[in-house]
């Protein structure tokens, strides 16, 4: 180890240059370090000597490209800002495009509940079949797609003046139809066309446009577009079964839709094995033109979404007023009272092995349950408004026992 | 360690040789070995005085040489102008820089790095000798490093010879009357207690405390030169602030108080205190320089 000599220092004699530098570089050996450390740890010199240093080291590690840079430079208040134009310009744009296709689907919204209305008032004028979109087409001072236009992919839009065509199923499949998004550019009522069960050909027309304005679109379906229809029509089923069976677990007749909207206060029946489930889940993506699978599909995927107690499937289900029976795979009973939310078992009051559960509603004041009417026929709007109602369930030798509550039965 | 080169394994010298490129700054061979020899005799191949180095413990000593670096500073030193050129393409501006950034100001920056400059390029001569300084680098650290090391001890050195007395602007002053309860005799064991355990703390432990509570020296700066993260410095200095107290607490029960009366005696006001802390840090001379100094 070295030391040099300092006469302005408070103590005569020092680390040299290099040992001071090696040790902050960890270049010492142990022994060499240590005796560095030990001189450090009593002369102020010396360690403002190794900080210095190691702070200059530091800055010049920072400062050599700051350096380089000449220092006056043409332009250099715009060059300083010629980064930030870039994520500048980006933002800016993405806020255009935000607002181009928000407007945009407001718009279509708009027109959607426009058009809607208008298809309510004026259901039988437009041609269901693509003669007789032609025959309108023809009569009307629309100027009709031509066939060439109509093999494009992409929307032509040309303003029109009068209410747009529709298929005659379109306010069905408008209603069953989720939001479209918006970056498909199509309406409800272009994607109505576009249903192979409306017999298009893949040529239509459908009323778009903003503020009063209107506009017909003209396009060719694609395998792809209708592929996103189906998915897209599956979803809304779904989403129609959800909600139909939330409405349904509240008010037991709405679920009944079209069929039994008029029977105010009646039950109904339903009973789905396990092995009819599966088959009448996918028609029920085609509630929209099929109503019977609807049924069948929606009470499939209510029994499909209760859980009960003991951990089964349900097999059979049945409700009257604000009671719901169900019955799982082993034939054990299960009463609910909040709709589905929680379920007790009822005691087995009968023989063998129930495996079916049905609701009846008897619309007389002396109504006994061997005169009961099925609930699906008595649909006229002129029953009794104190309906009666019991339960049935049937076991495996087909044996009826009766209940007015679910919870005591009696043999029929 | 006269015997240094014959004792050198011939492979490592011609390894060593090759390695530092010293026949491109003009360097003879029997140069760069006089050159090891003196430096490997200088550092003692990084044993301690007095004792022989083995083998393998010079072969790894003259292998962590900065062996470009030697050879250009050598080269340098001999007035070879290829290394000149070299020198001053590599080290001039960052040179300039590291003034620059060690006194604060571009002007005194530049002052220094030139003063240094000029010494580095032999203008100084003494008895006759041009005088380089680059003669007493030896390649134990960078040349870098060593440069801007020489110069923070010119600034350091120059600063202390130049700076005047101030008046102090915020004079502490000692508390005018003593706590109650604290006597004299209480006071001194106290200080006498304090001087014992910072006697018997370690180096490493001395300079953290000298470096952040004497120096303001940030927790990151004494890492950086200790090499080690700025948590480790930190839960050093508080081992340290702990194990000093506990000392402290030790010395004062060992000289006659009871444990209750030794931490009240650490409640004292430290203005009350007669602790040349400074001076306990500062004043004690390590015996390795004091012995080097002596011829």
């Amino acid at each position: 180890m070295n030391a040099t000599m300092n006469t302005g220092g408070k103590h005569d004699f020092h680390p040299d240059a290099e040992s001071l530098s090696a040790f902050a570089e960890q270049a010492l050996s142990g022994r060499e370090r240590s005796q560095v450390l030990a001189h450090l740890a009593v002369c102020g010199r010396c360690r403002q000597v190794v900080a210095l240093a190691q702070e200059a080291g530091l800055d010049a590690d920072v400062r050599p490209a700051a350096a380089e840079r000449p220092a006056i430079q043409p332009y250099a208040w715009w060059r300083s800002w010629r980064f930030a134009w870039i994520p500048a310009a980006a933002l800016a744009a993405s806020v255009a495009l935000a607002v181009f296709v928000h407007t945009r689907h407001v718009d279509q919204s708009a027109e959607m509940a426009k058009n809607e209305r208008q298809q309510v008032t004026q259901p039988a004028a437009t041609p269901a079949s693509p003669a007789q979109q032609e025959r309108a087409q023809a009569a009307s001072p629309v100027a009709a797609p031509a066939p060439a236009k109509s093999q494009a992919r992409s929307f032509k839009r040309t303003s029109e003046g009068t209410a747009p065509n529709r298929p005659p199923q379109e306010s069905v499949v408008t209603a069953a139809m989720p939001a479209e998004p918006s970056a498909m550019g199509r309406t409800e009522a272009t994607r109505a066309e576009a249903e192979p069960a409306s017999g298009a050909t893949g040529q239509g027309s459908a009323g778009e446009g903003s503020a009063g304005e209107r506009t017909t679109a003209t396009y060719t379906p694609e395998p792809a577009v209708d592929a996103w229809q189906e998915r897209q029509e599956k979803a809304a089923a779904g989403s129609e079964q959800r909600r139909l069976y939330a409405a349904r677990a509240a008010a037991p007749t709405s679920a009944r839709g079209t069929d039994g909207g008029a029977a105010g206060g009646s039950s109904q029946q339903v009973t789905v094995s396990v092995d009819q489930v599966a088959p009448q889940a996918q028609p029920a993506a085609r509630f929209a033109t099929q109503k019977n699978p609807l049924a069948a599909g929606i009470y499939a995927g209510a029994m499909k979404a209760i859980h009960l107690p003991s951990g089964l499937a349900a097999v059979s289900m049945a409700e009257a007023g604000h009671r719901t029976l169900a019955i799982d795979e082993a034939g054990t009973l299960f009463l609910s009272v909040d709709a589905g939310n929680h379920w007790e078992t009822v005691t087995q009051q009968w023989t063998g092995r129930a495996v079916e559960v049905r609701a009846e509603t008897k619309y007389s004041a002396s109504a006994t349950p061997a005169a009961r009417a099925p609930a699906n026929s008595s649909n006229d709007a002129g029953a009794a408004p104190s309906p009666a109602s019991f339960f049935e369930i049937l076991n495996d030798k087909n044996q009826a026992w009766l209940s007015t509550d679910g919870e005591i039965w009696v043999a029929k | 360690m006269a015997a240094l080169p014959g004792a050198l394994d011939r492979a490592l010298l011609e390894e060593l040789w090759r390695a530092s490129d010293a026949a491109v700054w003009g360097l003879a061979r029997e140069d760069f070995d006089r050159i090891l020899l003196e430096v490997g005799t200088g550092w003692n191949c990084g044993s301690a005085e007095g004792l022989q180095a083995s083998r393998q413990q010079q072969a790894a000593f003259f292998r962590g040489l900065r062996l470009a670096d030697l050879v250009l500073a050598r080269a340098c030193a001999a007035g070879n102008e290829r290394a000149w050129e070299r020198f001053i393409a590599v080290y001039r501006q960052p040179l300039v820089r590291a003034a620059t950034a060690i006194t604060g100001s571009e002007t005194l920056g530049r002052d220094l790095a030139d003063q240094l400059y000029a010494e580095l390029y032999g203008l100084t001569v003494r008895d006759g000798k041009r005088r380089c300084p680059l003669h007493s680098y030896r390649g134990r650290g960078s040349l870098m490093g060593w440069l801007r090391t020489t110069l923070a001890q010119r600034h350091v050195d120059h600063h202390r010879r130049t700076r005047h007395e101030e008046p102090i602007e915020e004079f502490d002053a000692p508390a005018s009357d003593p706590a109650p309860g604290q006597p004299a005799g209480e006071l001194s064991a106290l200080g006498r207690a304090i001087e014992e355990a910072l006697e018997k703390r370690e180096a490493e432990d001395r300079f953290l405390l000298a470096a952040y509570y004497l120096d303001g020296q940030t927790l990151k700066q004494i890492a950086g030169v200790l090499g080690v993260h700025e948590a480790t410095v930190s839960r050093k200095l508080r081992r340290a602030i702990e194990e000093i107290r506990k000392q402290v607490l030790r010395n004062l029960q060992s000289s006659g108080l009871s444990r209750r009366a030794a931490q009240d005696a650490l409640g004292a006001d430290p203005r009350d205190l007669d602790v040349p802390l400074k001076k306990l840090l500062q004043n004690s001379q390590t015996e390795t320089f004091k012995e080097q100094a002596a011829p």
